[in-house]
């Protein structure tokens, strides 16, 4: 198996990969659509029609039942509506980024929805538990419990004691009795006994319907899910916890919402990923299965990380093999441009030696000589030439156009010495593109038309003034002329699933 | 050459503008730009090439 076919079917293994990954972030998506419609059912469903206990209400005549059945389809369309967009606005970030109002109003209001629903879910499921305990239950059946029950014996001796006062004032009429004080205090004890049991009685049964009431408000509160009491205890600190349950469910409901909303938005921004891999992959593929064998001295060589092809082809539209640059350019180096050369003085006797407009300082020609060592350099220490940058506007200045050198089947026949030019000493690599590429590639610049176009004019305008300013139609032109060759050396080209608003360039190096 | 300096006739030259990196282009104001700020590590060269001929190896040939 030749080195090419063995990166194919790595290339389409990891294609294998990403669809499949694709294809699982696609299907939870999909659930997450369906999770989403349910819960904003059931949220319409509490805002508009109240709990489904409720609801036989509205089947007591046929225009509650038309009303419902309009509220219904209401609460339905709204439900699949907002559902949709929300599924929608995810997909619509993993394509093109998120949107921080659409994003803030999608998940805000999602959020609301979630936890205004599933809070009140928890009051009735608390509801549900609290009418099946036994305990509280008992609380409630022993209403009768708290009627006064009055002493039988009592009343008996009170009637027996007025009975018998009667009869002695019946006596004391006729003169058979002499007086009834006797009989009349014994009434009156006894009804102040009365009196006093039915006050006491009154007490007892106020402390019973207290005790009651309190043990059906701890049924009530113990009926709520044991993370929610914990919850609600930690907020009331030393106060009554069952003051914060209501709290606590919120709070509950709401982390679950949050993370509900976390996860779903990543999976949109997964899907994202995945089409960016998958698309990248398939231009790797195709574009590597166009391509030549490798040469034997290739093929012998460690397999490299997979990349996408161009990168080790000459790039198109170069007359010159590939040479290691002579000269590298130096990060903290800047780059002087035309306008920064105008004061220098023109070298005319340089441009007279070189026709073709080249002008090369003296200084590169021989090396410093110790004499000519600036004094604050120390003996290790070497003045760097400058580069040949002098001769920019002399050149454009005066260009010099060259005559025809090939002619047809003559190319190369003749040659005068004014087509002669010396060895390069720079190369792309050395410029403001070169440095745009390095750039890219180190992630320092995104290879899109608003990113360069800013790259380049942080690097040109700030210092620029008068006449000279770079406009923005400059600067576009020169972020076009960057990429125009980029595309032709073959690190860039022009997505061809490009749609409005997405990346128009994939940079492949 | 008669038919370079014959009035109406069709171009048979074509103007290329090509810097020391082998890179080259066709459009004089693009090659202007890119000197002005020093895109390519050198200032651009031009080269009159009859219409047929090959750009690459002419610019390799004009670089060796």
């Amino acid at each position: 198996m030749t080195v090419k076919d063995t990166q194919l079917d790595l290339m389409h293994r990891k294609l294998e990969q990403h669809q499949a990954h694709e294809q699982r972030g696609l299907l939870l998506l999909k659930l997450g659509f369906v999770l989403t419609f349910l819960l904003y059912l059931l949220f319409n469903q509490h805002l508009y029609l109240g709990d489904a206990l409720s609801w036989s209400a509205y089947f007591k005549d046929a225009a509650s039942l038309f009303g419902f059945t309009f509220t219904v389809a209401i609460v339905v369309l709204m439900a699949l509506f907002l559902s949709w967009v929300k599924h929608h606005a995810y997909l619509h970030f993993g394509f093109f980024g998120s949107v921080a109002l659409v994003v803030s109003t999608v998940i805000g209001f999602a959020l609301f929805a979630e936890f205004f629903s599933s809070s009140a879910n928890q009051d009735v499921k608390a509801s549900v538990l609290l009418e099946r305990n036994s305990a509280y239950q008992a609380t409630l059946t022993h209403e009768g419990s708290s009627s006064s029950t009055v002493n039988s014996g009592l009343i008996a001796s009170i009637a027996t004691a007025e009975q018998k006062l009667a009869r002695c004032e019946a006596n004391l009429k006729l003169g058979k009795e002499k007086h009834c004080d006797g009989d009349r205090a014994k009434v009156n004890a006894l009804k102040s006994s009365e009196q006093s049991a039915n006050k006491a009685q009154a007490e007892a049964n106020i402390e019973r319907d207290k005790l009651k009431y309190a043990r059906q408000d701890e049924l009530k509160a113990q009926s709520y899910n044991p993370v929610i009491l914990t919850l609600a205890r930690f907020l009331a600190g030393d106060g009554d916890y069952k003051d914060y349950l209501k709290t606590a469910v919120v709070l509950i409901t709401l982390f679950v919402a949050v993370c509900f909303e976390i996860l779903h938005h990543f999976l949109s921004k997964t899907h994202g990923a995945s089409m960016a891999a998958i698309e990248d992959l398939e231009l790797a593929i195709a574009k590597y299965e166009g391509s030549p064998e490798p040469d034997t001295a290739a093929s012998s060589a460690p397999l490299a990380p997979l990349k996408p092809l161009g990168l080790d082809r000459p790039p198109i539209g170069f007359g010159m093999p590939q040479t290691a640059p002579s000269t590298a350019q130096r990060d903290d180096q800047p780059v002087l441009f035309k306008y920064q050369l105008q004061a220098e003085p023109k070298p005319t006797e340089s441009r007279a030696r070189f026709p073709m407009g080249f002008t090369f300082p003296p200084v590169a020609s021989t090396p410093p000589s110790a004499e000519l060592r600036p004094k604050h350099l120390g003996a290790h220490e070497e003045q760097l030439s400058l580069p040949a940058l002098g001769g920019f506007k002399a050149h454009i200045e005066a260009e010099t156009v060259s005559r025809p050198l090939a002619n047809g089947s003559k190319t190369g026949s003749v040659q005068t010495p004014e087509m002669t030019v010396s060895r390069p000493l720079a190369n792309g690599s050395e410029g403001l593109y070169g440095a745009w590429v390095s750039a890219v590639k180190a992630g320092e610049c995104l290879p899109s038309v608003k990113p360069t176009w800013s790259w380049i004019q942080k690097r040109i305008a700030p210092t620029e003034t008068g006449t000279q300013t770079d406009d923005r139609t400059r600067i576009s032109h020169m972020q076009k002329a960057f990429f125009a060759r980029a595309m032709k050396e073959g690190l860039m080209i022009l997505n061809p699933h490009y749609t409005n608003g997405g990346k128009k360039y994939l940079w492949i190096a | 050459m008669d038919s370079l300096i014959t009035p109406n006739a069709a171009p048979t030259t074509q103007t290329i503008y090509y810097w020391l990196d082998g890179y080259w282009i066709t459009d004089k104001e693009e090659a202007d730009l890119m000197d002005s700020i020093n895109a390519f590590g050198s200032v651009h060269q031009v080269a009159e090439l009859p219409l047929g001929a090959d750009i690459e190896v002419e610019v390799s040939r004009l670089l060796s």
